[in-house]
């Protein structure tokens, strides 16, 4: 509650107030000293798997669907977010990072979500290249060394935790043109690029009892100083994992000038081939939500240079995210011309 | 026909502005007398804001470093092992005008933070803040003294004056002091139970007493208190209203007869009744508003006193209390009114006032309310067995309106006794006066014997807490100085030093047992005389101390006893040492929670690691002893408990509640004197008839002045004298079943025989402060007014 309210007043990022700004902020402009993502410049491993201090926002951002021996569907968020004040890190309080992390377990009828808040500077939250470690308080993202192929996830909340071990059997996919991935049509971009490879086991606990998991989780990693133009005021975002091994990525920019769209497909092989702008389509369908009428919690989407006519729904229509800053995310299912799973964000909606 | 049957109804008042000024006075007097109370009680609870803020950021449990610097690292540690705490550091800074008290904080996690954010801070403008120029938080007050600072601020009044709170990034700007943290504050929701390891953390639990409760105890009487005046205001109203509705019943009929339906007449009552109640009410409201301004004082050194915090003397004019006064006025006139509509309702057209009916009238209503008293008092022995906290109000509710009802029954069978036995003639003929007199008079002299009763009663509590407290105080604290030792290090040197010096001092070990179900303390004591001298009991097993130091046994505190059913002789399981027998019970007052003495060497042997945590001290000849201690252990403020100031402290809390308690009894008398006022000055118009054929008999019109006014003292002195029994019954309920069901403890009762001859006394001058202008009318009265009684009788 307190780490609530503490964010809502130290960032002030709700989407009521930052519409001129962007959803949660992005839409900032960089200036006081920070950098910008240079097109030229391609992400370098394993050191852009830690922090970049001088950009202002950055996330590692792991979602996963999972089953349990009966069938029953899972689906885990764990996320941690860096936002700077200033382009630089200090060594103590007066640490201008903050780091705040989102953990969310979704069952077809349950979504319990968790939030957590840190300075920089002391250790509390950070993330470390070699190994490989991201963590805030008693929650991580451990690898063995200092590539992202083996890692080991854990969050907790009031009433519900999660345990799982990812194992990559896939490279990493670096988004847009080479890393470097365009967000709007006056070309604000990020520095983006996925592991979308991962097979997973675990235990998932959302009441107390350990129960053991398999399935597939997909990374995102993400850095900008202003990745939104400030007109656009929030975007959804799908991860799909089809049956026959291909995967999409694929997003929508809302704005005042119109909708930006743009995506990834993945190919068996793991070989990244960027979407031309306007490519990926994507309809709302319904809008089943308990939590707003404004949600769509039904997706039609088409790709139609690669034959991808699907429909997309959320396995638990109400994942609502009930943080500091407020948005939609959850496992979806997919149907259609393919089928699989993957997992849907949804910003700028909502109570 | 409407209006002009308003005005036909509100004529009455130009002809009755006694009965006016009864009903709006009586109305305005309760509610002022309730929303006193509740303003009284509004603003205490706004200024708990400071002391309640004073606990959580110096009483919640903390991790300490036992044998080192507490490290920022440690934090992170134990952050990354899942323990959620906050880190604090304490000091001392000069901001430019002398050294104040800083507590450095981390303001994203520190639990004070959403109270200090305040409502009025604006909610960012988009950017983060950077955390170095986050402002230093504290009352207006201290950034007052503070002068003109460069750093940013913001007033957070509900900070304790004299401390400054800021981030600790801004903290290692404002002094170089800030390396290593202090403490770390454990956050409620901890589920963690191990310390990682290589940690040398210590657990240090919050003080386990609140102060809190004994304030809530004294709101619990004065709402009860505020209650009782309503009600004595409201048997006025009813009275009122009973005698105007009663003295308009010819005029009711002719507007029957000139066509008015029944519901319009009965609506134009309702809302000639509402008006003056609203009217009233507004008035009580301003009065309530004085009576609280006048008060108020006492009561905030009262609370400051059990809060050893300063409290602001600022009324608050809280919307919340005016509206539940107003409100409280209107419920109460709908109450006090129902009955007399109810009767304009049933008004038969024809039949006229039937004066000669009224004792047969008063013989029913006598036989219903000795039905209605007989099942309340019947309600209440249910009551006292239900262990509820509503049940104990309930209770005395229901006592106090069934004794009043029984009060004309009761008291009119004195009287039947004594005109029985007096001499036939004059004295006969004042009995049967008076009794006769019962029917009418019934509802002032309820109002008087509930007035009464609630004087003795909350009197009788409040003076026994003194006592019992008082006492407790002394035998308890007889040490002159209680010394808190803070780090387990401190307190061999401590107690080295207090041996050289001489004193005598009583080592107390301290450490809390895990395993219970309710918070509970266990106690380590030495084998000194003191314990079965001086230490307050309830109850104890012969040479229960001794045996207890010989580790054959415990004592509990009241609040274990009664809430376990363990008292002396019963037997108390505890860890590792198995069933110890308890040797007695002692009173705790004030406390929350459990407490389990035992002697040093059983507490070790249950907890090999108990801390010393306190050690009292005789200080004999060295009165400089406090001020050496504080210079040789460098010990803050708090560490050293002094008893004199402790016992004057709780002496002047004490003696602030009498001052308040003291008006607070003076009004309810006051406003029951009114009723009675009121009832003589209405009853004159009947009295005549009955006072001019005992004057026409030769009894001198100054005779029938005296007798008037020992008729009235007499009616007094009897309610006052029968409502004594129910005032103790009041007190008793208040300390030994309210209390006990809110707090855990009981309180003696004492008996204070003078406080009941002052209220019988004060009950009597009201009365004839009450009856003195009809007997002065009396005493003036013409021949010619008393012989008109016998022309008007046809």
């Amino acid at each position: 509650m307190s780490v609530r309210l503490l964010f809502a007043m130290l960032l002030a990022l709700l989407p009521g107030s930052g519409f001129a700004q962007g959803y949660a902020g992005l839409g900032q402009k960089a200036g006081d000293g920070f950098q910008n993502p240079d097109p030229t410049l391609a992400p370098a491993f394993p050191q852009d798997h830690g922090p970049h201090p001088d950009f202002r926002i950055e996330w590692w951002y792991v979602t996963a669907n999972l089953q349990d021996a009966d069938g029953q569907d899972y689906g885990i968020q764990w996320t941690l977010f860096r936002s700077a004040v200033r382009p630089y890190e200090t060594d103590g309080w007066d640490s201008p990072q903050y780091w705040l992390a989102h953990a969310a377990l979704t069952t077809p009828e349950t979504h319990q979500v968790a939030e957590k808040l840190s300075r920089g500077g002391i250790g509390q939250a950070g993330v470390s290249v070699d190994p490989f470690a991201a963590w805030i308080d008693d929650w991580h993202m451990h690898g063995a060394d200092a590539s992202l192929d083996a890692l080991q996830l854990s969050a907790n909340g009031d009433d519900f935790s999660y345990d799982l071990q990812l194992t990559a059997t896939g490279p990493l996919v670096l988004q847009g043109e080479n890393g470097y991935s365009v967000k709007s049509q006056s070309g604000q971009a990020s520095y983006y690029y996925s592991q979308p490879h991962f097979e997973v086991t675990g235990v998932v606990s959302p009441d107390g009892s350990a129960i053991p998991v398999t399935g597939q989780a997909w990374l995102d990693r993400e850095w900008s100083s202003q990745p939104l133009d400030e007109g656009q005021s929030g975007w959804d975002w799908f991860s799909l994992r089809f049956e026959d091994g291909t995967k999409l990525m694929g997003f929508l920019l809302r704005g005042t000038s119109g909708v930006y769209s743009s995506g990834t497909w993945i190919d068996q092989t793991g070989q990244a081939f960027p979407l031309p702008v306007g490519a990926f389509a994507a309809k709302p369908l319904r809008f089943e939500s308990a939590v707003s009428d404004d949600i769509p919690t039904t997706w039609h989407v088409k790709l139609p240079d690669r034959g991808v006519d699907i429909q997309v729904t959320a396995i638990n229509p109400n994942a609502w995210m009930a943080t500091s800053f407020s948005y939609w995310e959850g496992p979806v299912q997919v149907t259609g011309s393919h089928s699989g799973k993957g997992y849907l964000e949804m910003t700028g909606y909502g109570p | 026909m409407i209006r002009w049957g308003m005005l036909a109804l509100l004529s009455h008042w130009r002809r009755a502005p006694v009965q006016f000024l009864a009903i709006v006075l009586g109305l305005a007097l309760s509610t002022a007398l309730w929303s006193a109370v509740q303003a009284i009680n509004a603003t205490a609870r706004a200024s708990y804001g400071e002391a309640q803020t004073r606990l959580a950021l110096f009483g919640a449990d903390r991790l300490m470093a036992t044998d080192r610097p507490l490290l920022v690292d440690d934090y992170a540690t134990l952050r990354r092992a899942g323990w959620l705490v906050s880190p604090v550091w304490e000091g001392t800074v000069d901001l430019g005008n002398g050294p104040i008290q800083l507590m450095a904080i981390d303001l994203l996690s520190h639990p004070m933070v959403p109270q200090l954010q305040g409502a009025d801070q604006p909610v960012s403008n988009g950017t983060a803040p950077l955390l170095v120029e986050t402002p230093i938080f504290a009352h207006p007050d201290t950034l007052a003294d503070l002068g003109p600072i460069t750093y940013p601020q913001q007033s957070a009044p509900i900070l304790p004056r004299g401390l400054v709170i800021a981030d600790l990034a801004v903290a290692e700007v404002l002094t170089e002091g800030v390396r290593n943290l202090s403490h770390l504050v454990v956050l409620e929701a901890n589920n963690q139970t191990a310390f990682p390891q290589d940690l040398p953390l210590e657990w240090v639990k919050g003080p386990n007493t609140s102060p809190g409760e004994l304030t809530e105890s004294f709101h619990l009487n004065l709402t009860a208190f505020g209650l009782l005046a309503f009600v004595v205001g409201l048997f006025i109203v009813q009275s009122t209203i009973k005698l105007a509705v009663e003295q308009r019943r010819g005029m009711m009929r002719t507007l029957r007869c000139l066509g008015m339906p029944l519901s319009t007449l009965v609506t134009l009552c309702a809302a000639e009744l509402l008006t003056l109640a609203v009217l009233a009410g507004a008035i009580g409201l301003c009065l309530g508003y004085f009576i609280a301004g006048f008060l108020l004082p006492g009561v905030n050194a009262t609370l400051s006193g059990l809060y050893g915090a300063k409290v602001p003397g600022q009324l608050n004019m809280d919307p919340s209390w005016a509206a539940t006064g107003l409100a409280m006025t209107l419920v109460g006139t709908t109450i006090a009114g129902s009955s007399s509509m109810i009767q304009v309702y049933r008004l038969p057209i024809l039949q006229s006032t039937a004066a000669s009916a009224r004792s047969l009238v008063t013989h029913r209503v006598n036989r219903r309310n000795l039905f209605i008293s007989l099942l309340l008092l019947a309600i209440a022995l249910i009551l006292l067995f239900i262990p509820h906290l509503l049940a104990g109000f309930a209770l005395m509710g229901a006592l106090m309106l069934g004794f009043v009802l029984l009060l004309p029954i009761g008291a009119a069978l004195v009287m039947r006794f004594f005109e029985t036995r007096v001499r036939p003639g004059m004295a006969q003929w004042i009995w049967a006066d008076m009794r006769a007199q019962l029917g009418v008079m019934s509802v002032p002299l309820m109002a008087l014997a509930l007035a009464v009763a609630t004087n003795i009663g909350v009197e009788t509590m409040t003076s026994s807490f003194r006592l019992t407290f008082v006492n407790w105080i002394n035998q308890r604290f007889s040490a002159d100085l209680y010394v808190s030792v803070g780090t387990a290090d401190q307190a061999q040197p401590l107690l080295a030093y207090l041996d050289q010096n001489s004193a005598e001092t009583r080592p107390l070990w301290v450490s809390d047992l895990e395993s219970a179900a309710h918070p509970t303390r266990l106690w380590g004591v030495v084998d000194t005389p003191y314990y079965a001298e001086r230490w307050p009991m309830l109850s104890e097993t012969p040479d229960g101390w001794a045996k207890l130091h010989q580790g054959e046994g415990v004592m509990v505190n009241e609040q274990l006893s009664r809430a376990r059913n363990l008292w002396a002789g019963d037997s108390i399981s505890l860890p590792k040492l198995g069933d110890a027998m308890i040797l007695g019970t002692y009173p705790d007052y004030g406390n929350p929670n459990h407490q389990i003495i035992m002697s040093r060497d059983a507490l070790f042997q249950i907890v090999p690691d108990a801390v010393l945590r306190n050690v009292a001290v005789v200080m004999g000849a060295n009165q400089e002893l406090q001020t050496e201690l504080r210079q040789v252990f460098d010990l803050p403020g708090t560490a050293i408990l002094d008893q004199n100031q402790l016992r004057a402290q709780s002496l002047q809390v004490f003696d602030q509640t009498f001052t308040v308690t003291a008006t607070l009894n003076v009004l309810t008398l006051g406003v029951s004197g009114f009723a009675l006022l009121t009832s003589f000055t209405a009853l004159w118009g009947q009295r005549l008839p009955q006072l001019a054929p005992v004057w026409a008999m030769g009894l001198a019109t100054r005779q029938l002045a005296v007798l008037e006014v020992l008729r009235s003292l007499g009616l007094a002195l009897l309610t006052a004298l029968l409502a004594v029994p129910l005032g103790l019954l009041l007190a008793w309920v208040l300390l030994s079943v309210t209390n006990t069901l809110a707090f855990g403890w009981k309180l003696p009762m004492f008996l204070f025989p003078d406080s009941w001859l002052r209220t019988v006394l004060l009950a009597s001058l009201a009365a004839v402060i009450a009856c003195a202008p009809t007997a002065w009318r009396l005493y003036r009265i013409s021949p010619a007014a008393l012989l008109k009684v016998f022309s008007n009788e046809r």
